[in-house]
């Protein structure tokens, strides 16, 4: 409860103009935002970051709610910064789980243990690929973003028994594609 | 392509609880302990590993100030958004009004002034002129003697109003009273005046139109596109050949 009243605390400090109020919003949610961004392989991930929270600044009138609420609404607004990058590419769409949008993963130096994440990291792009785009995003949602199923719902715009069923699916689909081509690390 | 397998698959992650499915995304199954999902989280470990939660302090500098400007204008606008409005607006509004105002004391004036001499169209020429003109922007006709022909067509229709605005719409009467005045017949008529004239809602545009038409331009025009949305070329038609006569 007190957490709570912080957080309204919070808003409304941030919709004030606040420095302080925003400098907490953005290293709140900013990493959670970026990866999620990136997952998706965004083209200018960074750019879309800076996008969505200037959205949410704008918009942040408008907003009403608890902490949760707070958070499902800033993945809805990123959410919808990709699909409107998704449509500005239109037919250009290249396939957006590519090897060079993982982050960069320092190596820790022992070089077979990098060349088994290597593969670890492949196998998953190569299930990833074999997710349908709306698979993906209740993954990454989920994974990412931490959300509950109704909270999936409430930002890709379907009813939370749809969300599970792509959630059902893709995760038959990941166990399918894991058995056939199993690294251990 | 994926056969009943798939289906199967699908059924079980279906039918399996929401706990467990909770655990899996929180990262707390392990092969060992549940050997139907233990795949699958090794999947997730896999994914959480590769797009790791970046620290994102360097894009923090770029992004915040940007962020805070916004924020203190959205809070700015909310703040102060009805006032500067109405402190640009108020001015100018006080201009118009300070200026018909002016020009309605003129003619009141000019009006008071020489009042019956005017309106019988007795004064000097010069004189004449210029009070029919003044009093002509607060909406009253006079005789001006640098307006000869066109005056007296334009008063014409003015004067057949009453008659023809008999329970018909305004814009019909001013129809059919422009037609009067032009004097051709209904057929001809229709088909020239009614075209310019048709659309015209007050009688400073139909004064215009019966201009065009003494000069030859109107007939070339086309019934406008709320006269065609109407249809009162028809109704302009009939209700003319009634009332226009009168």
């Amino acid at each position: 409860m007190g957490e709570e009243s912080d957080f309204q605390t919070l808003l409304s400090a941030a919709r004030g103009g606040a420095e302080w109020a925003w400098t907490a919003v953005y290293r709140e949610y900013s990493p959670a935002v970026l990866r999620y961004l990136r997952g998706h392989g965004a083209r200018e991930p960074e750019d879309l970051l800076g996008d969505v929270f200037l959205q949410l600044v704008r918009n942040l009138a408008g907003f009403d709610g608890t902490e949760r609420d707070f958070r499902t609404w800033v993945f809805m607004v990123a959410h919808n910064r990709l699909v409107d990058e998704w449509r500005r590419a239109g037919r250009n769409r290249v396939d957006y789980v590519t090897a060079d949008s993982l982050a960069a993963v320092g190596g820790s130096g022992d070089l077979e243990d990098d060349a088994m994440r290597r593969m670890a990291d492949d196998r998953a792009m190569a299930v990833l690929r074999r997710l349908t785009p709306a698979q993906r995003d209740v993954l990454f949602l989920r994974l990412f973003a931490r959300l509950t199923v109704e909270e999936v719902a409430a930002v890709v715009g379907r009813r939370p028994g749809a969300v599970k069923a792509l959630q059902s699916r893709a995760l038959a689909r990941i166990r399918r594609e894991m058995s056939k081509n199993p690294v251990s690390l | 392509m994926t056969g009943f397998g798939g289906y199967r698959d699908m059924r079980r992650f279906s039918n399996t609880d929401d706990a467990r499915i909770e655990r899996l995304f929180d990262g707390r199954v392990s092969a060992d302990d549940d050997a139907d999902l233990g795949q699958v989280a090794q999947f997730l470990r896999d994914l959480d590993r590769a797009y790791p939660e970046e620290q994102t302090g360097a894009l923090e500098a770029s992004h915040l100030p940007a962020m805070i400007e916004a924020a203190r204008l959205s809070a700015g606008h909310s703040q102060s958004d009805i006032s500067p409005a109405a402190g640009f607006r108020r001015p100018a509004f006080k201009n118009v009004s300070a200026h018909g105002r002016a020009i309605a004391a003129f003619a009141l004036a000019a009006l008071l002034a020489f009042g019956g001499a005017a309106y019988a169209g007795v004064l000097p020429a010069p004189l004449q002129h210029a009070v029919a003109t003044a009093v002509q922007a607060v909406g009253i006709d006079l005789p001006n003697p640098g307006q000869a022909d066109t005056s007296h067509v334009d008063r014409v229709p003015a004067s057949k109003e009453p008659a023809v605005g008999n329970g018909a719409p305004a814009s019909t009467g001013e129809v059919g009273s422009s037609q009067a005045a032009t004097g051709t017949s209904s057929t001809s008529g229709t088909t020239g005046v009614n075209k310019g004239g048709q659309d015209l809602p007050s009688q400073s545009e139909a004064v215009t139109a019966s201009k065009g038409r003494v000069t030859g331009a109107n007939p070339s025009k086309k019934a406008g596109p709320r006269a065609k949305r109407r249809g009162v070329g028809a109704r302009g038609k009939s209700s003319h050949h009634g009332k226009a006569p009168q």
